[in-house]
């Protein structure tokens, strides 16, 4: 699952909460009778007849709209919920450099690579790491397994010292973004024995 | 050859060689770290009962090893917000179903073989017979309004983030610790502190809160070292905000 999922979350939730909210709103304040009496009567059944009279002037055509506009709400619910499941995994591409060498990246080798280096500091006890991203904006993604005694500073350095250069140079790219999940793991007898 | 006290003779002094047996008189949190020799124990203004928490919470210091970017701040804050993804794939689901219910009996009726999924009859006559301000319209406006808001709030509150940001000082490189992870470390290390046989760390808002336990009955000065040692792990680990430290002791 990728960053853009979070924001499309947030932007759908925010889009269907107004609506409901205005929904909602407005038959609560017609039903309080707080809009204009000519325009929206509380006191009248929901249906009424000026609701009917719109109907039977625009059959049938206006339920072929109602039709599409079902239609078109169920198909962005059904893309929200298959986006759920989105990765944004990087395959193997090809890198042409400017002298005309053509390099084939095969990012789980890239990916192996930069998670070897990064777990080859004492510190790091394990790291996986997989690329994400688009071709032209390559980044990565790692999972590092730290001894929590070590300060944080070195799997930042392990990252922006050596990793994250060395994969700039074997991409060709001036940024290659890197985030990191650290999880700490502490000896299991760190009690102190008195 | 024994030298006279060169502090003043204070009527605690006993306390500096012998642990009475009376119940353990706990440090103020307040005072600076008393000297463990010369150590002259609590002070009289802060009466305290038997095996009561002492707690303090202070401010680490501010010891920036990296320099601090706020642009790489904020692409670290961003990264570990939570997705939302419960509340988005039940609005998605609701969506999708309403959808299609609604088109298939539309198109159905138009077609001129209606589904009647929904019995729609006696939908149009309850809502032909039931007015705007019939109190069961008022009551399902009330709760569509607060689903609404509830939506509009987990789309525009941030949230708790799920990793921990961790300060790099570099956009392009963000880390984030697993908050367990990072209680438990700083658990451990209040467990390396002499005095101290068990630990828990919870985040309580933006404070770490450490419970220890100490099986000495007189733990003076052992609030400011749990404290040293935390707030000590907090600067190594380096999340991205300080978390200030509070100490509540548990004493025998």
């Amino acid at each position: 699952m990728d960053r853009k999922t979070g924001r499309g979350n947030r932007l759908g939730l925010l889009i269907m909460g107004l609506l409901l909210t205005l929904l909602g709103g407005y038959t609560l304040a017609r039903g309080a009778h707080a809009l204009p009496q000519t325009m929206a009567p509380g006191g009248e059944p929901l249906v009424n007849d000026p609701v009917r009279a719109v109907f039977a002037r625009y059959d049938p055509w206006l339920w072929w709209v109602i039709a599409a506009a079902a239609i078109v709400l169920a198909l962005f619910g059904l893309r929200w919920l298959l986006v759920q499941g989105r990765r944004d995994r990087l395959g193997d591409f090809r890198l042409e450099s400017g002298s005309g060498g053509i390099t084939d990246v095969r990012t789980s080798t890239v990916a192996n690579a930069i998670a070897d280096e990064v777990g080859s500091h004492p510190a790091i006890l394990s790291a996986s790491a997989s690329m994400i991203g688009t071709k032209e904006h390559p980044a990565v993604r790692l999972r590092v397994v730290a001894d929590e005694k070590a300060p944080m500073s070195a799997v930042r350095e392990q990252l922006s010292g050596y990793a994250i250069p060395h994969m700039r140079q074997t991409l060709e790219r001036d940024h290659v973004p890197a985030i990191a999940r650290v999880s700490l793991e502490g000896p299991s007898h760190s009690r102190r024995v008195r | 050859m024994t030298l006279p006290p060169s502090e003043p003779p204070v009527p605690a002094s006993e306390e500096d060689t012998v642990p009475l047996p009376g119940p353990p008189v706990p440090t103020s949190g307040e005072r600076p770290v008393p000297d463990p020799v010369s150590g002259t124990g609590p002070a009289p203004e802060t009466p305290t009962a038997p095996g009561a928490e002492v707690a303090e919470a202070t401010t680490p210091p501010v010891a920036p090893r990296v320099p601090r970017n706020p642009r790489a701040d904020r692409a670290a804050v961003r990264a570990f917000r939570p997705r939302r993804v419960v509340p988005a794939v039940i609005t998605a689901a609701l969506m999708t179903v309403a959808g299609v219910v609604v088109a298939a009996e539309v198109i159905s009726a138009l077609l001129g073989r209606p589904l009647r999924w929904i019995p729609y009859d006696r939908l149009l006559a309850w809502a032909s017979s039931t007015t705007w301000d019939d109190p069961g319209v008022l009551l399902g406006a009330g709760v569509i309004t607060a689903l609404g808001l509830l939506l509009v709030l987990l789309a525009i509150v941030p949230g708790r983030p799920r990793l921990i940001p961790v300060r790099t000082g570099d956009p392009d490189l963000i880390i984030g610790m697993q908050p367990r992870s990072f209680t438990r470390a700083l658990a451990h290390a209040a467990e390396q502190v002499p005095g101290i046989d068990h630990a828990r760390v919870r985040l309580r808002g933006k404070t770490a809160e450490v419970t220890a336990h100490s099986p000495l009955r007189e733990p003076a000065g052992l609030v400011e070292a749990v404290q040293r040692t935390v707030v000590e792990r907090i600067a190594a680990l380096g999340p991205l905000k300080d978390y200030p430290v509070r100490v509540n002791l548990r004493g025998k």
